[in-house]
């Protein structure tokens, strides 16, 4: 395609501007804001209309050249291609699709339908929007290199030329698309995606489809047990209804029997009625007439018997005096007759009992007084053995001291002066010891002879101080002479042993003596042994005494007789009991007179007549009163009798009789009544005897059991579960329980099963799409690397006068020339050298697109591509460019006089805006 | 001359969950009732004397209480007509079930609900035997040998499973049970297909369901006329379609058709040739093959939007119209891709792999000319 003539009809800064081309090679040249890019901007969009849509900060070229004028944005393209010439015509709205395109043919004057959505440049060069600005246009030099090493566009060429660019669409999108496509079976829109959706779904179907298999297994069982539940509650029913129809039958039973009892007691109403008597009186009039007519007979009765026992004679008129004396008389006899038994039977006992233990007692101690006068003499006798005794026993010591003395001065000789001392200070001593002890003993005697005992042990301790004292005093001298002389220890010591035989004489004359006084004592001691078991029984015998003399104190003041005072001894004794006797005699004598006076025996049968006398008496008042009591008690029953309506009752037979009849016909009532009322409660029927009747009408053949057929009923009935029901209908709620039916989830599963695979295949598909494609696309990559390289590389030898003739591009995209035999990254080049090599590689990658024979030539549009050359690279490039015009049309820009200078000479035509 | 209908297989209370458009599935379960209620009225019509329903006249064991005063109600309508009811696997009878005697069933309603039992009905000269499904499955057959009469029509009327015998647990009845019945005819339900054979002296059909409940179940469904004449042991019988509406699943080729406008003024055409006028009422499962054109637009959701039929189901198999082996000859991108998936589907081992290779070339060469996600 070869642009001929540019028309600006409103667009930015022009209107109505007309731009003829050449079909060759030409530069545009005009200094800055001469409208250079307007043009390049007016072209692409000529040629592609949708430019999107502005971005913050960045207009669309649709938006940035809105005409100045204001007027609609418009223009035109004359062209040719594919051996036709074509006028494009466009007036741009505000969107792309509001724009209106018309293609005219201008060799046959037709218009050329575009197809819809189709783009002109991509009409014409099968190339859309991105695939141009890839190829076709070339933008200034400096735009290749984003400054971090990393060239986009270069890959986004690079990978373009894994396309032949007859694809209206990048491989990236083809790739993207299938992904998508795929990605969205998984997941779409954060939720599961249709393939994850359907295959959970089908998860679970099946896990439905086990559910309620075994679910309807499970039901199987449960049917069964329903079952077996079923017939035992229809057993159960069974019994519970024979117990029922047997309770009915009893219920009934007893219907009837309270409407048998209602009936009787109806009768017994009837009753009376008859009498003139109405039931509610039963309870209360009835008791009433009973208790009057009770009285008038008790009245009669009373009246009757006093009536007999009136009329009998007494024999003796006794006045109330007579009887009181005689009474007394009788009553004084009784009391000394009563004192005179206590006399006899207790006192005279006590007191012979008491008498007789003091005799004892004082004849014991009469003997004990003479022993302890025996034992006063004697006790002077165990004194002088006692020091007798005790003198031996000095003796004897004193006598083995002197032996010690003589035996030990033999051994050896004493010298010694402090024991000569010392022997003088126990002179002494022993003199002051010695006194002492006599002092004792003599005090000691003394009291012996007054204070027994205690003054003979003192005297002997007395004594046996003075021994002991003189003993010492001998020895102490003996002992300090013992050492010095040796004869006269041995002479102390024989008089010791003559004194001791001495000593032994006088011990043997007092041992008869003792002998008698150890006989004494022992007599002594029975006595006292005596003495003190007397004393207990005189004790009781006192006891005895004192208590029958108070006993008879309190008998004898309760009389008024002047008896001698009692005393305990014989005497005394003998007197009162005469007098006792003498008292009863007199008295006894008076009683004996009074009830000859009277005739009668004895009192007893005076006392009897008199008493009879005395209740006749009371028996007339009784008689008379009774009379009365009969009268009123009559004259009230009747009086009732009128009240409650009867005043035929004349008399208390005719009360009598009507009380009777009814007493007998209340009972009946009353019982009849009470059988009523007993079953009403005991049934808890309440229902009236009509009721009864009707109701007894309904229930004739029910059931009857026996107790023991009830029992074993209901023994039956105990054995069935309490539960059963509650099973039951559990049971019956699981296999009511909420489920599709098998055959419904087979449906959905074949359904979903469907769905799964469908999917499945589809994203298996698309699977293998992706990669296929991407192998493809690998392919091609390696295909075209060769080539490309080989291209750029010419191109850059061209350009740079074969300086550098190699390019290579990287799988990181960075572009890298070679000098001197290295690879260097294009950015550490010259800007000049970096610019010439992606020139060089875009032009390569151009034509390597565009070289199938089918392929339209190719618009360059150059934006001043060459302003960082210098001169003699700028010159390069336009010759290499130049050459370049043969198989694409040239529409170069720049803003550089020398450049367009030199564009002319090496055979580019130049323009001047 | 004695009329029978035989229907089965209702599944009242079925839930229709499965369609494809769900605001549909009320409507559905209403067709499914007023189905039923064209049997019974048809009974009347044709003057039946005896309607029997070999099981699973409810989809399940616990129907709503509603639905079962329905059912028995609509029965009442129709006496005298015998209504003989065996109970299947879906509504199989249990203590406390809606099939008890205290659920109030009409007089002229007969359910075999236990063991194989009968009804003599002399005025009609013929005894309907029968058994029900007491659990949901049956493990052992039902069926029990009757004795014949001269001059007396034996009917037998069952729920089982007489064509997979061996190993089914839905009653099982081999061919040689039913030759050894007894019965001039058996009433079976349980298989949803129309089938009619003969076992011996021993006539047996399946009704089907009346109503189709997926795409399993296509094409005309209804009930089985019987007519039992005087001195035939075997009624003639004849189908009487009922179904509201019909499941149905077909191939339209698409080929050469660019748009959703043309493709679905395709399916149109053929629907009403093969269908009739009534076709929107059918429930339809459309596999769409052919070769579209590259720059075809046609899309599942653009097409269904033009077909306003009761269901529809769109299978996309098409692919697209061109020269696999003059575009696998270009240099190009899709041209050597082309040529690389011709290689693969060359020597694909099965017909499967074969066909995801030539899904995965029409779905990469679409992606060359427009986004897939809507493309299905």
């Amino acid at each position: 395609m070869r642009i001929e003539q540019l028309n600006l009809i409103d667009f930015g800064m022009f209107h109505q501007f007309e731009l003829k081309l050449d079909q060759s090679a030409q530069l545009i040249y005009g200094a800055n804001e001469q409208g250079k890019t307007t043009l390049l901007s007016f072209m692409l969009l000529m040629l592609y209309g949708d430019q999107g849509r502005d971005r913050k900060g960045q207009l669309t070229i649709r938006s940035k050249y809105q005409p100045w004028s204001g007027r609609e944005m418009a223009g035109s393209l004359i062209l040719s291609a594919r051996h036709q010439r074509y006028q494009i015509e466009k007036h741009f709205g505000k969107t792309f699709s509001k724009d209106t395109t018309e293609i005219i043919n201008l060799k046959t004057d037709e218009i050329v339908p575009l197809p819809p959505k189709v783009e002109v440049g991509e009409w014409l060069l099968d190339l859309n929007l991105a695939g141009f600005l890839k190829t076709g246009f070339i933008g200034q030099p400096g735009i290749f290199t984003n400054g971090q090493g990393q060239d986009d566009l270069t890959e986004k060429l690079v990978k373009n030329l894994t396309q032949s660019g007859d694809e209206a669409v990048s491989a990236n999108d083809v790739l993207a698309r299938l992904t998508s496509a795929s990605t969205d079976l998984r997941s779409k829109s954060g939720s599961k995606g249709q393939l994850v959706a359907a295959t959970e779904h089908l998860t679970q179907l099946k896990l439905e489809q086990q559910a309620t298999i075994e679910r309807q297994t499970a039901q199987t069982a449960q049917v069964e047990q329903l079952q077996t539940l079923s017939q035992q509650r229809q057993q159960r029913d069974q019994i519970q209804t024979k117990l029922q129809q047997d309770q009915q039958r009893q219920q009934t039973q007893q219907r009837q029997q309270l409407l048998q009892a209602i009936q009787a007691n109806e009768q017994q109403i009837q009753a009376l009625k008859a009498l003139n008597f109405q039931p509610e009186q039963v309870t209360t009039v009835l008791p009433k007439l009973q208790q009057l007519v009770q009285d008038a007979v008790n009245a009669q009765q009373a009246a009757a018997v006093l009536t007999q026992i009136n009329g009998q004679e007494l024999s003796l008129p006794i006045s109330d005096a007579d009887y009181a004396a005689t009474a007394k008389l009788q009553q004084q006899t009784t009391t000394i007759q009563q004192l005179q038994n206590f006399f006899q039977q207790t006192l005279t006992p006590a007191a012979d009992q008491a008498l007789t233990q003091q005799a004892t007692w004082r004849e014991l101690t009469q003997q004990q007084k003479q022993l302890t006068a025996q034992l006063a003499t004697a006790n002077e006798l165990k004194t002088q053995a006692t020091q007798l005794k005790i003198a031996q026993q000095q003796n004897l010591q004193q006598q083995q001291r002197y032996q010690d003395l003589i035996d030990l001065a033999q051994q050896r000789q004493p010298t010694n002066s402090r024991t000569v001392k010392q022997a003088k200070q126990q002179q002494q001593s022993q003199k002051f010891i010695t006194g002492a002890g006599l002092i004792v003993l003599i005090v000691g005697l003394l009291l012996g002879l007054t204070k027994f005992t205690f003054g003979y042990v003192l005297a002997g301790v007395g004594l046996l101080l003075a021994v002991s004292s003189l003993l010492r005093k001998s020895t102490t001298t003996s002992s300090t002479t013992t050492y010095s002389d040796l004869t006269e220890p041995k002479n102390a010591l024989q008089k010791l042993q003559a004194q001791a035989l001495e000593l032994q004489q006088k011990v043997a004359a007092l041992a008869p003596q003792l002998g008698q006084l150890t006989a004494t004592e022992q007599q002594l001691q029975q006595v006292v042994n005596q003495i003190q078991a007397a004393q207990p029984r005189l004790a009781t015998a006192w006891d005895r005494w004192n208590t029958s003399l108070e006993q008879w104190q309190t008998q004898l003041a309760t009389t008024k007789l002047t008896l001698p005072e009692l005393t305990l001894n014989t005497t005394a004794l003998t007197e009162l009991k005469q007098q006792l006797a003498l008292q009863l005699a007199n008295t006894q004598q008076q009683l004996i007179q009074q009830l000859h006076a009277k005739q009668v025996a004895d009192f007893t049968t005076y006392q009897v007549n008199y008493q009879l006398q005395q209740k006749d008496q009371v028996q007339q008042q009784q008689w008379h009163d009774l009379q009365a009591r009969q009268q009123t008690t009559q004259t009230a029953l009747l009086d009732y009798f009128h009240q409650i309506g009867h005043p035929e009752i004349t008399n208390l037979t005719q009360a009598q009789q009507e009380l009777t009849t009814l007493n007998r016909v209340g009972q009946l009532y009353q019982t009849t009544k009470a059988t009523v009322d007993s079953q009403r409660q005991v049934t808890g029927i309440k229902i009236s005897a009509a009721e009864l009747a009707t109701s007894l009408k309904v229930n004739p053949n029910a059931i009857r059991l026996t107790t023991d057929q009830r029992q074993q009923l209901q023994d039956q009935l105990a054995k069935f579960p309490s539960d059963l029901d509650d099973q039951w209908y559990q049971l019956q709620h699981q296999l009511q329980g909420v489920g599709r039916s098998l055959d419904e989830i087979k449906h959905d599963l074949q359904e979903v099963t469907e769905t799964v695979t469908h999917l499945q295949t589809r994203y298996q598909a698309l699977t293998l799409a992706q990669t296929t494609l991407q192998q493809v696309i690998d392919e091609r990559r390696k295909y075209f690397a060769p080539a490309l390289k080989e291209k750029a590389g010419q191109y850059l030898a061209t350009l740079t006068d074969r300086r550098y003739q190699e390019l290579l591009i990287p799988k990181s995209f960075s572009l890298e020339v070679r000098d001197q035999g290295r690879y260097h990254e294009a950015d550490y080049l010259s800007n000049g050298t970096a610019d010439q090599a992606y020139l060089a590689l875009r032009l390569a990658i151009t034509n390597l697109l565009t070289s199938k024979p089918e392929q339209s030539s190719l618009p360059l549009l150059l934006d001043d591509i060459l302003r960082e050359y210098d001169d003699t690279r700028a010159a390069n490039a336009l010759r290499f460019l130049h050459a370049q015009s043969q198989q694409h049309q040239l529409i170069m820009f720049t803003c550089h006089q020398h450049l367009a200078d030199l564009a002319a000479k090496n055979g580019f035509s130049v323009r001047k805006l | 001359m004695t009329k029978i209908v035989q229907i089965s297989d209702v599944h009242l209370g079925f839930a229709y969950a499965g369609l494809a458009y769900p605001r549909r599935q009320k409507q559905r379960q209403q067709d499914l009732w007023q189905t039923f209620l064209d049997a019974l009225h048809y009974c009347q019509k044709i003057d039946a004397k005896l309607l029997l329903i070999p099981g699973d006249l409810f989809d399940t064991p616990n129907p709503d209480a509603a639905l079962v005063q329905d059912v028995q109600d609509a029965f009442r309508e129709i006496a005298p007509i015998k209504v003989m009811i065996a109970t299947g696997n879906h509504d199989f009878a249990y203590a406390g079930s809606c099939w008890d005697d205290s659920q109030k069933w009409p007089d002229n309603v007969f359910i075999f609900k236990s063991a194989w039992t009968q009804l003599d009905l002399p005025e009609l000269q013929l005894t309907v035997w029968g058994a029900g499904f007491t659990a949901p499955y049956a493990k052992t057959s039902l069926l029990q040998p009757v004795p014949s009469q001269p001059n007396h029509w034996q009917i037998g009327v069952l729920h089982g499973d007489a064509f997979t015998p061996d190993h089914s647990p839905y009653n099982p009845l081999t061919t040689a049970q039913i030759a050894a019945s007894g019965l001039n005819w058996l009433a079976l339900g349980h298989i949803h297909k129309r089938i009619q054979a003969q076992a011996g002296a021993t006539a047996y059909a399946y009704a089907g369901t009346p109503e189709g409940h997926g795409f399993d179940e296509q094409g005309a469904k209804g009930i089985l006329v019987l007519d039992f004449k005087p001195g035939q042991t075997q009624p003639t019988v004849t189908f009487q379609p009922l179904a509201q509406r019909q499941y149905l699943e077909l191939k339209i080729d698409l080929s050469g058709l660019d748009s959703n406008r043309a493709a679905a003024a395709r399916i149109k055409t053929t629907l009403a040739a093969n269908d009739g006028p009534d076709y929107l009422r059918n429930l339809y499962k459309i596999h769409l093959t052919g070769a579209l054109p590259p720059n075809a637009l046609i899309t599942e959701n653009g097409l269904a939007a033009q077909l306003p039929v009761f269901d529809l189901r769109l299978h996309n198999e098409t692919h697209l119209a061109i020269d696999y082996q003059q575009l696998a000859q270009l240099d190009t991108l899709t041209g050597n891709f082309t040529k690389k998936i011709l290689g693969k589907i060359e020597h694909a081992t099965d017909e499967t792999e074969r066909q995801h290779w030539q899904l995965a070339l029409d779905l990469g060469l679409r992606a060359f000319q427009e986004d897939l996600t809507d493309a299905h």
